[in-house]
């Protein structure tokens, strides 16, 4: 029996990359040569557009404009800055690794294994959060689509949650009882799930393109009840009211990593990987400005706290018509729904990642044989995600994934840095420019927001990392498969 | 052992008969060819109502048969047999009832594709209901005269149920005097666009999947009788086709795949994932009965 590692060791112990590319590899490379998928730039940028829009934006204006006053629109382009520096950072770490997987699965080849499993936590407030927050501003449309359909919504009791938040402090009250449409979404994409289905390129294609036709649809039609006065008093809570919508805005920005994990499966990824985010960063941006400065023209600031479904809202009291509400409503719905599917998606297979790692109970890997699908980390992920959609407000849940989001990209930058240091011989498919003003930069503009969150969502923040601190001490430490390994060799 | 022929002057009735020979050789069995034709109205009356009707249908399926027992010759014992029925799953299921077979062997549906199975009217019944193992065979499969079964494969997965199946495929092995491959297939089409689990996600969980099964294949193998032709097999591919198309096959296999535990015990039924392989299959396939545990 050998001593077991230090515990400093096992936190900094990675991940060989022989291992993970086993892991991630197809069973046909053994044999024959990795098979490339072979992404194209354009395919490439529209899964960067098609992971962002949907997370967000149809949402995120009843919550900022208050704090912002239209200065909001200020606040997107920062958030967007900050999105851009973040994923180029994030870009070169993955190209560091011959295989496409989550930043987790970077962070544990190159990193080591404590940080890993924090990045792990992060990237849970990023999923399993981020689609709870999806889902109940999902609900706000679907039931905008009732209203308008058959002349009355949902109660409101199945329709809110029952803990509020006052100052982003939560406690009980209002007449919600639970969230109702929300729990029911994340439920019947866990069942899609299950039963496997996918959403292949084609259908985010299609996705992008409902998604890019409502907004479109949207800056239309607001562009032509614009008023200069609504715009006035531009700022007027300063540059903090600015600052703090920020943070909050960073969620609709939220699912641009999706570019930079595709690695070594873009074509030319040395070329193609800066050029889709950054084209997918541009595009985004200039949508969200749009149907931002479009939607602060058609109505005043004070309007837009608490407003429930707020484009088709603004649509249905600009026009004095129903269907260019139904109209958007119905395809938010839509798109928003797959927005939800593939969050998911991506947070079952980062939980499977680390349960075959050894970090997380076995139950999370087991593939049943019957729909040859992680049945059981579906089922475990989607009662997490559907009780959390049921109970909590989305104010509270875009901060929290906005935290995690970038804590997660400030230890990505950095590790970029440590890792330019520690292996400058590794090869990188993509190196970011400017080094090392740009990670620098990444990792300030990521503070900078993160200092804007409320006190109550680092509260939050604090005590999900203790969770899983606590967790990774009792548990992952000792049944990691490196520790396995460790023993074994001599 | 008995096989029963579900015959037809066609070319599905051709290709069930050539595998019937060809597993009835394997065996030392024999063989029941029969042609279902429909009732007519057999009762007695002044106008002699459908008794031409009549004649005409034994003339047809006793010229069925004659073309039947041209195929067979004297290589394995056989049985030729035509009978009326309301439908002919019925007639099928009643003769294979009072002659004991084994086994029912039907040809593919005319309209299969070329070298795979489509299950038509008639199969399809069988496939959901039938009490004794069915064999399909693809459409056009034509083994030379002197083919002989050489293999059987058996499709399990690591689930509890597949070692029934095994155990009934190996006992199978053993009165056909063939080896017994247990195969297991490993399909991943499931990758997810966009993701941020990255594009080699769908990879990660094949993989665990692939360890599942040979584990599974293990526990199988264990608990079969010692048997040194026992061997294993992962069929690994994108698309269940890549995975079909993934492993060699002999000519003169074919595979067998249990039934679904949603099926009631002892009946074939036919399951999701069985459903995927037959539809693939280029070789022959053996539907089982839902075994016992």
């Amino acid at each position: 029996v050998t001593e077991p590692p230090a515990f400093l060791s096992r936190l900094l112990r990675k991940k060989p990359i022989e291992l993970l590319a086993r892991d991630m590899g197809g069973a046909e490379d053994a044999e024959h040569k990795h098979l490339k998928r072979g992404i194209t730039l354009f395919q490439l940028t529209m899964f960067g557009i098609g992971s962002t829009i949907g997370t967000g934006i149809f949402f995120v204006l009843s919550e900022t404009v208050p704090t912002a006053g239209p200065a909001v629109i200020v606040s997107f382009l920062i958030a967007g800055l900050v999105a851009g520096l973040t994923a180029l950072c994030y870009a070169e770490m993955a190209s560091m690794i011959p295989v496409s997987g989550s930043s987790y699965s970077y962070a544990y080849a190159t990193l080591g294994e404590g940080v890993a499993f924090f990045v792990a936590c992060c990237l849970i407030l990023e999923y399993g959060i981020s689609a709870a927050a999806v889902a109940v501003g999902w609900s706000g449309y679907l039931n905008k689509v009732f209203e308008i359909v058959f002349g009355s919504g949902l109660p409101a009791g199945l329709l809110t949650a029952p803990l509020v938040a006052d100052g982003y402090r939560l406690h009980f009250g209002g007449e919600g009882i639970l969230n109702l449409p929300a729990v029911i979404l994340v439920l019947l994409c866990a069942l899609l799930l299950i039963r496997g289905a996918t959403e292949s390129a084609r259908a985010n294609a299609i996705m992008v393109l409902v998604k890019l036709g409502i907004l479109a649809m949207f800056i239309l039609i607001a562009a032509t009840g614009f008023t200069v006065v609504n715009l006035r008093p531009f700022a007027p809570h300063g540059f903090a009211g600015v600052s703090a919508a920020a943070g909050t805005i960073f969620f609709t920005f939220v699912g641009l990593d999706a570019v930079s994990t595709a690695g070594e499966e873009v074509e030319n990824p040395k070329r193609n990987l800066p050029l889709a985010i950054i084209a997918a960063l541009v595009i985004v941006t200039a949508l969200y400005v749009l149907v931002a400065v479009t939607a602060l023209g058609v109505q005043p600031a004070a309007e837009f706290g608490g407003q429930e479904a707020g484009l088709a809202t603004i649509l249905q009291n600009l026009t004095g018509h129903d269907w260019p509400a139904l109209v958007l409503a119905c395809g938010a719905v839509v798109s928003v729904f797959s927005v939800t599917l593939v969050v998911l998606y991506g947070q079952t297979r980062i939980l499977f990642a680390m349960s075959r790692d050894g970090l997380l109970p076995e139950l999370f890997y087991r593939v049943d044989p019957h729909t040859l699908s992680p049945v059981a980390c579906t089922v475990v992920v989607a009662v997490f995600v559907a009780c959390i959609a049921a109970f909590i407000p989305d104010a509270v849940l875009w901060e929290l994934t906005s935290m995690g989001t970038l804590v997660a990209f400030m230890v990505v930058s950095t590790g970029v840095i440590i890792l330019r240091h520690t292996r400058p011989d590794m090869p990188r498919g993509f190196r970011v420019p400017f080094y090392p003003v740009l990670p620098l930069l990444s990792i300030v503009s990521c503070l900078y927001l993160v200092s804007n969150l409320n006190p109550a969502t680092y509260e939050l923040f604090a005590v999900w990392l203790v969770l899983g601190g606590v967790f990774y001490l009792a548990y992952g430490v000792r049944h990691s498969r490196l520790e396995r390994a460790g023993r074994r060799a001599p | 052992v008995k096989f029963l022929i579900g015959y037809s002057a066609d070319s599905g009735g051709t290709e069930a008969l050539a595998l019937g020979l060809q597993l009835a050789r394997a065996a030392g069995g024999s063989l029941i060819v029969c042609t279902i034709v429909p009732e007519t109205w057999g009762h007695p009356s002044m106008a002699r109502v459908d008794a031409e009707y009549a004649r005409f249908l034994d003339r047809h399926a006793q010229k069925a048969l004659g073309k039947a027992r041209a195929q067979v010759g004297a290589r394995v014992p056989a049985a030729y047999l035509c009978r009326a029925a309301p439908a002919v799953r019925e007639g099928l299921l009643e003769i294979a009832e009072r002659e004991a077979a084994d086994c029912i062997v039907l040809g593919s549906a005319r309209a299969a594709p070329r070298g795979h199975i489509r299950a038509g009217s008639v199969n399809t019944g069988f496939l959901h209901t039938a009490p004794l193992p069915i064999a399909l065979t693809p459409h056009g499969y034509a083994p030379g005269p002197a083919a002989k079964l050489c293999r059987i494969t058996c499709a399990v997965s690591p689930a509890a149920e597949a070692i029934q199946t095994a155990r009934y495929a190996h006992r199978l092995c053993g009165r056909l005097e063939v080896p017994l491959r247990l195969m297991t297939f490993v399909v991943r089409d499931r990758q997810m666009y966009p993701t941020g689990a990255g594009y080699d996600a769908e990879n990660l969980v094949a993989n665990q999947w692939r360890a599942q099964a040979t584990e599974g294949q293990h526990r199988i193998a264990a608990a079969l009788p010692q048997d040194p032709h026992v061997t294993t097999g992962i069929a690994d591919g994108r698309t269940w086709k890549a995975a079909f198309e993934s492993v060699p096959w002999k000519s003169g296999e074919i595979i067998a795949v249990g039934s679904s535990n949603l099926g009631p015990l002892l009946r074939v039924f036919l399951g999701a994932n069985a459903t995927k392989i037959v539809r693939h299959a280029t070789i022959p396939c053996l539907i089982l009965p839902r075994q016992g545990a």
